[in-house]
């Protein structure tokens, strides 16, 4: 163990008697990764998640937390080792496709985007000369299948993404989008008080309440998915979201009062927002007790025959 | 649920920031909840304003109908941050075992097994009027509490207090009947009601309370009441009772359910087992970290528990001599040590060692 140590130059005796170690659990020389190879793939992984000045500690912890021999399995691939595609194709051929299909829902949608991905983690793409394989970018912080979940993740919402701009002439004809009129701007209906006192009360919630918040009321998300993602259980989640609903309009309502509103004043401009009113125009327009177009008397241009077409001149 | 107003949520989106999004190391790692406190921290702040990489996360977790403990996943529990923690319970226990057994003599037989409320007096300091020496508490409960007028320092916080767990809303009946009334509607759990309305020794002492990692060798470690073994009140745990093997099982999840029952789970999520709670009021807050858990709920009930709720040690912050009574609603405890609570005024109530001092703002 000393002479392996010795071998990962750098460091102090700890940290390289640790590397040493991860060389065998990962059994890097199983898949043809040399010792230096394998120590420079542990310092890519320092430089990108660590501080120039982490200490041995700090160094020594991200190392422990890897999962090493995913680790060494994807870089080895990524390598071009025969040997280890051949176990990588066995563990996640079929999870790949498991993927995909839970992503796209859609068959065919689903086998295009497992086979994207698949070509681009075994690289087909080549830069300089040299074989680029997505596996290359794969760190070790988490488990290998959870790091393709994602990127298959990814590449389904850049691919959604794209598929939403292509959309066919034919298509937007057929739609009427062409001539659609392009939506007004939202009224703006909000007292800079407010806004001040939102902003304000909004950067005070820790990152977890804002992402649960952001999560619910931005992204759509249901409360179950919100605690799946927690690891907790969703009632949490819905007490959560009850809590921090009461507290924010708790807080701005504060904030406003600190900015000389009363306290009324304040309700009032929080909840009263034209834009909360749900205001079917069309029921109200049918349910008018107004009489027929020809039946109306003395009101105007209109009125004055039938054959008379001009529209009211305002 | 509830709604918010539209200008909050139009505020919440304008707020949203676009920067670099995290790689998808760092995405699944936060996914499978097995980056370090500080990552998992950094990962938030980015998520709390990107939406984007909030749909990348969202979309990355499993299949709910393929959720299987991995063996890497069985691997992770074995790994480094699980040994480094069941090391620290570890030596509490070793501490605890060493207090305990101390004042095994002045105590009654053993206590069974099982999920406990351990209460810890504090023992006055030397500045204290109060020169009583720690009594147990089958003692106490024999005894007619006396409102001893505390003589705090200036400035000095009260940080514990010793209080019966009794149900929210009875008084502190001194009678026998009343105490085996208490036991016996809890659900198990041991439960240490005692006699008198006021709390006695909390009041009267002054100082600093330890907890049950720091208990120094005059601090007592008063068992709480048994329902099945009334007469062995006073027992001291032993370390046979910290068998919990904290430094054997998983590292658990928490969750309270929407009628304020304690539930935990070992294996991620997939099966649930309900834990009874320290007492009858009702929990709307936890904070856990590992296997440290704190519980918040009605009445400034706050509860700790260092071992994964198998004992619990009921902590009553107390500021210029104002205990916490309204309800916890918030609850962030950073690490084991630092934590604020908020109630409903909006109160935060910080502190910064395991709920030894708190300070309010």
């Amino acid at each position: 163990m000393e002479r392996n140590a010795a071998q990962f130059g750098g460091g102090g005796p700890a940290l390289a008697s640790a590397i040493a170690g991860l060389y065998e659990r990962g059994r890097a020389q199983e898949f043809g990764l040399t010792r230096e190879c394998f120590a420079q793939i542990l310092e890519e992984i320092r430089r990108k998640y660590l501080p120039r000045a982490a200490s041995e500690t700090e160094i020594l912890a991200l190392y422990s937390s890897l999962h090493v021999e995913e680790l060494v399995l994807a870089r080895a691939c990524a390598a071009g080792e025969e040997r280890a595609w051949d176990v990588f194709l066995t563990r996640y051929r079929e999870k790949l496709y498991d993927i995909a299909n839970y992503l796209a829902r859609d068959a065919s949608m689903s086998r295009e985007l497992a086979d994207s991905i698949y070509a681009d983690l075994y690289g087909i793409r080549e830069r300089n000369g040299e074989r680029v394989s997505k596996l290359a970018s794969y760190m070790g912080r988490g488990s290998l299948e959870g790091w393709l979940r994602t990127v298959m993740a990814q590449e389904y919402i850049n691919g959604y993404r794209r598929r939403r701009r292509l959309v066919s002439l034919d298509e937007e004809e057929e739609q009427g989008v062409q001539f659609e009129a392009a939506a007004p701007p939202p009224a703006k209906a909000v007292d800079p008080c407010l806004e001040a006192a939102t902003d304000e009360a909004l950067a005070e919630l820790s990152p977890e309440d804002r992402f649960v918040l952001a999560s619910y009321y931005l992204d759509s998300r249901t409360l179950a998915q919100i605690a799946r993602l927690l690891g907790v259980h969703e009632s949490t989640i819905s007490r959560k979201v009850d809590k921090l609903a009461a507290v924010l309009q708790k807080r701005i309502l504060d904030g406003m009062e600190r900015r000389g509103m009363s306290r009324r004043q304040a309700k009032e401009a929080l909840e009263v927002d034209v834009r909360d009113l749900k205001v079917d125009v069309r029921t109200l327009l049918q349910g008018a007790a107004s009489p027929p177009f020809f039946d109306k008397k003395a009101e105007g241009p209109l009125t004055k025959g039938r054959d008379e077409q001009r529209p009211v001149e305002t | 649920m509830a709604k918010l107003p539209t200008s909050i949520v139009e505020r919440l989106r304008a707020t949203e920031k676009l920067s670099d999004h995290l790689d998808p190391d760092l995405i699944s790692a936060w996914v499978e909840n097995s980056l370090s406190r500080a990552d998992r921290a950094r990962v938030f702040e980015h998520l709390a304003y990107c939406g984007r990489c909030r749909d990348v996360s969202a979309l990355s977790l499993p299949d709910p109908a393929e959720v299987a403990v991995s063996p890497a996943t069985v691997s992770a529990w074995l790994g480094w941050p699980i040994l480094r923690w069941g090391a620290m319970a570890a030596c509490v226990l070793v501490v605890g075992a060493a207090i305990t057994l101390r004042h095994r003599s002045a105590s009654g037989p053993r206590q069974p097994a099982g999920p406990e409320i351990v209460a810890l007096e504090p023992q006055p300091s030397a500045a204290s009027p109060i020169s009583s020496p720690a009594r147990t508490v089958t003692e106490k409960r024999d005894e007619t509490r006396k409102s001893v007028p505390g003589k705090q320092e200036p400035g000095s916080p009260r940080a514990f207090a010793e209080k019966s767990a009794a149900p929210s809303g009875q008084s502190l009946a001194g009678s026998q009947a009343a105490e085996e009334q208490t036991v016996e509607s809890a659900h198990g759990m041991a439960v240490t009601s005692f006699p008198g309305p006021s709390t006695g020794l909390d009041e009267g002492v002054p100082g600093r309370a330890k907890n049950a990692r720091q208990v120094s060798g005059n601090a007592t470690l008063a068992k709480a009441v048994d329902g099945r073994a009334p007469q062995a009140a006073g027992a001291i745990p032993s370390p046979a009772d910290f068998e919990a093997g904290t430094a054997q099982k998983p590292v658990p999840r928490w969750t309270l359910a929407s009628d304020g029952t304690l539930e935990r789970s070992f294996d991620s999520g997939n099966t649930w087992e309900t834990v009874p709670a320290p007492s009858h009021a009702r929990f709307y807050v936890l904070s856990a970290h590992t296997m440290d858990i704190w519980l918040g709920g009605s009445a400034g009930a706050l509860y700790h528990s260092f071992d994964a709720g198998e004992h619990w040690v009921q902590v009553q912050p107390v500021v210029n001599g104002q205990p916490l009574t309204e309800d916890v609603i918030e609850m962030e405890f950073t690490d084991p040590e630092h934590g604020v609570v908020t109630t409903p005024t909006n109160q935060k109530w910080v502190t910064e060692d395991a709920g030894q001092i708190w300070k309010r703002k």
